[in-house]
């Protein structure tokens, strides 16, 4: 087969999708869903900026073929309230600059406190280090993180 | 695409070419569909990446309904680690970490959380990439990779392109109780050096090193035989390294502070290993 039927939960809803085999997660998501909170930056699975949770782990939706979506549940940043814990830390913390890799480093630290509700500094640190800030807004980042999970993140 | 100096490619955001998804549910169908031109995808971390960086495919055999290539096990002497496990598995799995601690503890700290759930060993070793860690690590082991053909390879002979066409679905490392293992990361990417040491009978300590760079596949330093490794560090390490290749450097990593570097890592690393 060179095309498929695709189902899957995005951001808890249930959809289906004629793909190609070797449609990319990142663009079927920003192309056919509008989630552009997906961003693309590297396309090599380096930066962390695509990052989505799969059935609750954190892949880089740029390389990952959209047929391993295959009924995942998918979550974008369009799929995080704004109350939502994490959110809010990053939001009220300044934990951003220009903002583009704080998708992908929210879902990151939604997938942390999720297996480790509460983290130490380095856990923190190892964890996140998998996504890159072109500003260097780590201490922030890292610091809201630590808001987050005081808060109860991952309730 | 564009291909720029060192290999490095830039980064195109265009639709991939098609191929044909096989997606078998045994290692035998997936062993035919390998052996027959598809390319195996295991945890799906690196394939996209290796298409944009030129691989042409046409068929793709997805791994992740295939059973029984996950798991560790320890059986007859031999630990058995399946190819399909993932890194986070890997490194938590009770029996490896009860046979061998210093890989289970060398494999929690190879690749970032983004990969660690879904990349599997098999995946890092197969890719081909000089620069995934599992070469070294079980090189440096004397690790054998058994293959669905039923032929198997030490892991420290494997080369992607000659083994593309198998399917690996085991690595298996004898004796594991009688080895002793440390791997040292922190100057990745410029080196990386893997340390293990077999404990014979007699008391004496045999072995070998690993050392490897972001773009340059292991090389294997044998060990001078070894009675007490804090005491003989300095000469061990020197021995190892005199037989390190002249010609085994990168741009970023030249051969003189590698034999530097991994000489004191290597010391380091063997006065650890005795405490």
């Amino acid at each position: 087969m060179s095309t498929l039927t695709l189902c899957f939960r995005l951001n808890g809803a249930e959809v289906t999708r004629e793909i190609p085999t070797s449609a990319v997660l990142a663009e079927l998501l920003r192309e056919e869903f509008g989630c552009t909170g997906v961003k693309l930056a590297c396309s090599r699975a380096v930066c962390g900026a695509c990052t989505v949770l799969l059935d609750g782990v954190p892949v880089a939706a740029c390389a990952t073929f959209a047929f391993r979506a295959e009924g995942a549940e998918v979550t974008t940043i369009e799929g995080v309230a704004e109350e939502d814990p994490v959110r809010r830390a990053f939001a009220e913390h300044s934990a951003f600059q220009c903002g583009y890799c704080t998708p992908g480093m929210i879902l990151l630290a939604k997938a942390l406190l999720a297996r480790n509700p509460a983290p130490t500094r380095e856990e923190i640190a190892a964890w996140m280090s998998s996504g890159l800030c072109r500003c260097t807004g780590y201490q922030m980042i890292l610091e809201a993180v630590e808001i987050a999970a005081r808060a109860g993140a991952s309730a | 695409m564009m291909r720029v100096a060192g290999g490095l490619v830039a980064a195109s955001q265009y639709a991939l070419p098609p191929f044909v998804l096989h997606r078998p549910t045994t290692v035998e169908e997936a062993s035919r569909h390998v052996a027959a031109g598809a390319v195996a995808l295991a945890g799906g971390t690196d394939l996209v990446a290796q298409i944009r960086e030129g691989l042409a495919i046409r068929e793709v055999a997805d791994l992740s309904q295939v059973r029984g290539l996950a798991g560790v096990s320890l059986a007859g002497g031999t630990l058995r680690i399946g190819a399909g496990t993932t890194h986070a598995e890997g490194a938590a799995d009770p029996a490896l970490r009860a046979a061998l601690p210093g890989l289970a503890e060398a494999w929690g700290r190879i690749a970032t959380a983004r990969v660690r759930f879904t990349g599997t060993i098999g995946g890092n070793l197969m890719a081909g990439r000089p620069r995934y860690e599992g070469r070294l690590l079980f090189g440096t082991l004397g690790a054998l990779l058994r293959f669905a053909d039923g032929t198997t390879l030490p892991a420290e002979r494997l080369a992607g392109e000659a083994s593309r066409h198998r399917l690996l679905t085991d690595i298996l490392i004898a004796g594991p109780e009688r080895l002793l293992f440390r791997y040292e990361r922190a100057l990745r990417p410029m080196m990386t050096l893997a340390l293990c040491l077999r404990r014979e009978a007699d008391g004496r300590l045999s072995g070998r090193a690993g050392i490897a760079t972001e773009r340059l596949a292991p090389a294997f330093l044998p060990l001078p035989e070894l009675r007490a490794p804090a005491a003989e560090a300095e000469a061990a390490a020197a021995a190892a390294f005199a037989a390190l290749p002249r010609d085994f450097a990168d741009p970023m990593s030249g051969n003189a502070w590698l034999r530097a570097a991994g000489h004191a890592t290597l010391a380091r690393a063997l006065k650890a290993i005795a405490a």
